[in-house]
């Protein structure tokens, strides 16, 4: 493993000489930091969670990644906390899944990450107040330039029921042509 | 008639769509209002540096000022001469600068300490079940928790002196705080 | 040096765009050939200076020429020569230099393959195109200077963004966008133009119709491009998370379909001529707003890239392009009432008017959510979120009914249809959608959208068959061929009708793709201790070992994983973890086992760094994912094809009297008279 311990040396000098940025809040450590701190945190995880698991428990893994696949991810711009390896997400998920284990309903658990982040944490809005628009307007939408278009196709066919325009379209010639290739079809 | 309607329909979309865009890039993506504002603050079990254990509960009756940091973080620098006068200014029967150190280690954490000074107390996350109950995005960010437990202000990013001084002195002034409205800012 | 020739390029190009705008314009009204002839060379002149500067721009980018502020900002010397080479559109400037130089050269394009005609279009179309490019070379000279001096000259720059060097898709995905998005403001300039000569006839639609499928079928392949690049790169297992940016790539290519098939109507019956217009001002419209969303950081994305000055002027941009063309539309629309009359409501004439109708559905649908968060927080100051979920509960039932109607229209006839010849048409698909949809039950499917989604493609694929095989064999009947040669006879003397059929096929290709790997990917995370092993499914995945390398741009650890698919050795992967010294986070790059069937997707969560003991891995087996590539692939065949010019082009106009056999008047009715490119 001293290939593995140069490297990783390696990787620490790249990022101390690396810029650093300087935005009014900063929301995961580097490299650097991440490195040096899952080298102190100790590998009880590896036990804890083995490869070997029982049905029930991946049920509540699954149900957990359910819950937070609609859990917005609060350091990465636009991930779910299920997608993100951010060491937050990983967290937020090992809460989402000791809530359900404790017995809390879905409902229960996005209910508290809304009381502590926001509804922001959702990543679907809330079926009340004024994100109801969000759900009404395109079945609004569907509905009027349904009742448009039936409209305008009716007005349309009728409008053909009496003779074809003299004036017509400028492929009448064509359109005709179809029209007896039709007819000769049928027959 | 389809035609009538189209001419309306593009403006009716467009303009408000326009207005917004141009309203929408005024605005920092990055701020977000905090729910806590006026709620109870959740409690904790933490550890201290020294290995003493503490709860919320622990600080009944005190001005907090609940400062989420890590060594690693750059705005933290810029803000920690803030905390270290406020740490001077106020007397610990009063008001109790803690701070958690978050996605950190203890060893990073005393380095930075032992560098840039401030002898209050600190405690760690491990988890990040703390930082998660108080819905922390990233750090710096300070919460200001008045004497009876209630959460008066979360500030994202750097605090001011300003903004230090005059949430502290209405949180000693009127024990009952008044919940702050803005969540961010406040600094009058 | 290379300052100067890219500003003095930038410059000259500013004002060659004035010189087309104003000649263009002028000489459309006037129809003074030197007019003509000015704003054909002006056209010329801005290409000839867009390449100029952007070949400046490449020469800095790859000589390191850190004096140029744009190379000072993406270049570093450790990065790889490819990757330089492309970083040219990994930052803002440079994406708009790009973007310029793309525009420059589809108007160059345009008054080239048009230097001989003499319709009236030309001359208003390069205007037009002229002045959308006064204002990207505009902001070249001002706002968004690529070629600015740095002084004093750094040794190095930080390279460009981490993610957008992490894989070779970068080279293809964003100049398919950029072709595709710049493409449209080919139909976009002729729809203007016509409304400026006041010739609203279907000729700017036929002048444009190569154009507009050109243009389609490289924003679509930029679209399943940017996908297969985020499901290599991202490495969640996904490749769409409806991000505004995404979706600003999708919203035009909605409203561009729409058009692709409402001009049909048009060519075919002369209605709908305000609707077309309307259709593909709103799709340029919507490149600028996709341009202005990743330009101006209004929506939190993880592809945009902020400043400051650019997004008040796009979006003042965007208004004036909307004026102009409301004004426009209003001034001509004496001309532009054309009555409209149907034969009969099932037809395919409105099937096309239904098709549009869930076209703009859905873009005001992906548009709203996209926009949604803005106008809660400026109604009462909330922030809420709009993503995966909300998108993919809304677009599913839309999708589905676009499938539906992929089936129906195209074997519909034109005009009207009998009640007996429509049972003939429907009943053989209608079996074979059945049939798709029980064996999709059949295999343990039980969700309803799904099941759904495979009883209409077993449908549509049946009738494009369908249609495919009443060609041949009346094609063989005509010409007396073997059907072989009959296959091929109708793909190139009717390659617009077929191709369309052959991009159908591969919408039906990905649309099952999405719902196989929509609702059959399972995943699992879990640390492995070295020699361990997890099941998942078929696949054994067992950690050997961790490495690491260091590269000249960045520093990988890697892991090794032994993969055993239902017991038997099937090779390594190696996912990893990629640290670049101007990114605070890793970027991963997964590692993906394709096969037909599914991808075994690995990717790299955390690992010991004492010792390279364990690793976290988070495995996902992607079903069909595969398939959502060579999807797009067929659909870039179909365009291709439907692009080509028709063999045997130039072939008189019918007349009523010339009908050889019916079906052989039927091809040639298919197709509009000769089309002047």
């Amino acid at each position: 493993m001293s290939r593995f311990r140069a490297g990783v040396l390696a990787l620490l000098l790249t990022c101390a000489i690396g810029p650093s940025s300087a935005t009014a809040q900063e929301s995961e450590p580097s490299a650097e930091t991440t490195a040096t701190q899952e080298a102190e945190a100790p590998t009880e995880e590896a036990d804890d969670r083995s490869a070997l698991t029982d049905p029930e428990e991946e049920a509540l893994d699954a149900l957990a990644a359910e819950v937070a696949s609609g859990l917005r991810c609060p350091v990465c711009r636009n991930q779910s906390v299920v997608e993100s390896n951010a060491e937050l997400s990983r967290e937020m998920q090992a809460v989402v899944r000791d809530r359900l284990a404790a017995g809390e309903t879905p409902e229960e658990v996005e209910a508290y990450f809304v009381s502590r982040y926001g509804e922001w944490i959702l990543l679907q809005p809330q079926a009340r107040g004024i994100n109801l628009l969000v759900y009404g307007l395109p079945a609004l939408a569907l509905i009027v330039g349904f009742f448009i278009a039936r409209k305008l196709l009716h007005k349309w066919t009728g409008a053909a029921d009496g003779a074809v325009p003299a004036d017509g379209s400028p492929d009448l010639a064509a359109e005709d042509e179809q029209w007896l290739r039709e007819a000769l079809r049928e027959s | 008639m389809k035609k009538k309607q189209l001419r309306w329909l593009l403006p009716l979309v467009a303009v408000p769509i326009l207005w917004l865009l141009y309203w929408g890039m005024g605005r920092d993506t990055y701020v977000l209002p905090s729910p806590m504002a006026g709620l109870p603050a959740p409690d904790f079990e933490l550890v201290t540096f020294d290995g003493d254990t503490l709860h919320m509960a622990d600080l009944q009756g005190k001005v907090v000022i609940l400062n989420f940091w890590a060594s690693w973080c750059i705005p933290c620098r810029t803000e920690h001469p803030v905390l270290v006068q406020t740490e001077r200014t106020w007397d610990d029967s009063e008001v109790v600068l803690l701070g958690v150190v978050y996605q950190d280690s203890r060893a990073n954490a005393e380095r930075f300490l032992a560098e840039f000074g401030g002898d209050w107390t600190h405690v760690l996350d491990p988890s990040q079940r703390t930082a998660i109950d108080y819905g922390v995005y990233g750090v710096p960010e300070s919460f200001f928790i008045g004497t009876d437990g209630t959460i008066s202000l979360k500030k994202v990013g750097p605090v001011t002196w300003d903004l230090v001084r005059y949430q502290v002195d209405s949180l000693l002034a009127a024990p009952v705080a008044t919940a702050g409205a803005a969540s961010t800012g406040g600094a009058p | 040096m290379l300052n100067l020739i890219g500003s003095v390029s930038i410059a000259a190009a500013l004002l060659g765009a004035l010189a087309a705008t104003v000649t263009g314009i002028v000489g459309g009204y006037t129809r003074k050939p030197v007019l003509i002839r000015a704003a054909r060379y002006s056209t010329y002149f801005v290409f000839f200076a867009m390449s100029a500067a952007f070949i400046a721009m490449e020469v800095a980018l790859l000589t390191h020429d850190f004096s140029v502020k744009y190379v000072a900002r993406v270049g570093s010397l450790e990065t790889p020569t490819y990757y330089t080479a492309i970083s040219l559109w990994s930052s803002l400037e440079g994406s708009i230099l790009f973007w310029g130089w793309i525009l420059a050269a589809y108007g160059a394009l345009v008054a080239f393959v048009n230097r001989k005609s003499d319709s009236r279009l030309i001359p208003f179309a390069e205007g037009v195109m002229g002045f959308v490019g006064l204002f990207f070379y505009g902001l070249l000279a001002g706002p968004a200077n690529p070629f600015g001096e740095v002084f004093p000259v750094p040794a190095n720059g930080p390279g460009p963004n981490p993610l957008l060097q992490n894989h070779p898709l970068m080279g293809l995905h964003p100049p398919m966008l950029y072709l595709g998005y710049v493409g449209l403001t080919v139909p976009f300039a002729f729809a203007i133009g016509a409304l400026l000569s006041g010739k609203l006839d279907e000729e700017w639609i036929r002048a444009t119709r190569r154009w507009t499928v050109a243009a389609w079928a490289f924003l679509s392949v930029g679209i399943v491009g940017g996908a297969w690049w985020s499901y290599e790169v991202l490495g969640w297992g996904g490749y769409w998370a409806w991000d505004p940016v995404e979706n600003a790539s999708f919203l035009p290519w909605l409203t561009a379909t729409a058009f692709l098939h409402s001009v049909m109507v048009q060519e075919r019956r002369g209605m709908l001529k305000t609707w077309n217009l309307s259709l593909i001002i709103g799709t340029f419209l919507l490149v600028l707003f996709g341009t202005f969303l990743t330009r101006s950081g209004i929506l939190d994305s993880v592809h945009a890239f902020t400043e400051g000055m650019i997004g008040p002027i796009f979006l003042a941009f965007i208004a004036l392009i909307m004026v102009l063309s409301l004004v426009l539309i209003a001034w001509r629309s004496d001309r532009l009432h054309a009555p409209g009359s149907l034969d009969a409501v099932v037809s395919r004439e409105s099937m096309f008017i239904l098709n549009n109708l869930f076209f703009v559905a859905f873009t005001f649908t992906v548009l709203l959510g996209t926009t949604f968060p803005l106008i809660v927080e400026a109604v009462n100051g909330n922030r809420v979120s709009v993503g995966p979920p909300y998108f993919n509960m809304v677009s599913i039932p839309l999708g589905v009914l676009l499938l539906f109607l992929m089936g129906i229209g195209p074997a519909l006839p034109w005009r009207r249809t009998s009640p007996e010849k429509l049972k003939r048409t429907f009943i053989v698909p209608s079996a074979v959608g059945l049939a798709a949809g029980l064996l999709g039950f059949a295999l343990g499917t039980r969700s309803v959208w799904p099941l759904v989604t495979f009883t209409f493609a077993g449908f549509v694929s049946a009738t494009i068959v369908e249609e495919f095989r009443k060609g041949v064999k009346a094609r063989m009947r005509i010409a007396n061929v073997s059907a072989p040669v009959a296959l091929g006879q109708i793909l190139t003397r009717n390659n617009r009708r077929y191709g369309g059929y052959i991009v159908h096929a591969g919408i039906v290709v990905i649309i099952v793709a999405l719902a196989l790997s929509g609702t059959y990917r399972f995943e699992r995370e879990v640390t492995l201790r070295q020699g361990e092993l997890m099941q998942l499914g078929d696949y054994g995945v067992m950690f050997d070992e961790l490495w690491a390398e260091e590269q000249p741009q960045r520093f990988v650890v890697g892991g090794t994983f032994s993969i055993f698919h239902r017991g038997d050795p099937a090779g390594t992967m190696q996912p990893s973890m990629n640290y670049y010294p101007n990114s605070q986070q890793p970027i991963g790059t997964p590692a993906v086992r394709s096969t037909l069937k599914e991808d075994l997707y690995l990717t790299l969560m955390a690992f010991d760094e004492a010792q390279g003991s364990h690793a976290t891995v988070r495995a996902i087996v992607n079903p069909a994912v595969p398939w959502l590539w060579i999807g797009g692939m067929i659909v870039a065949l179909g365009a291709i094809l439907a692009v080509m010019p028709q063999r045997g082009s130039g072939r008189p106009a019918v007349s009523a009297t010339v009908i050889a056999s019916e079906e052989e008047s039927a091809e040639l009715v298919e197709e509009p008279t000769a089309v002047p490119v």
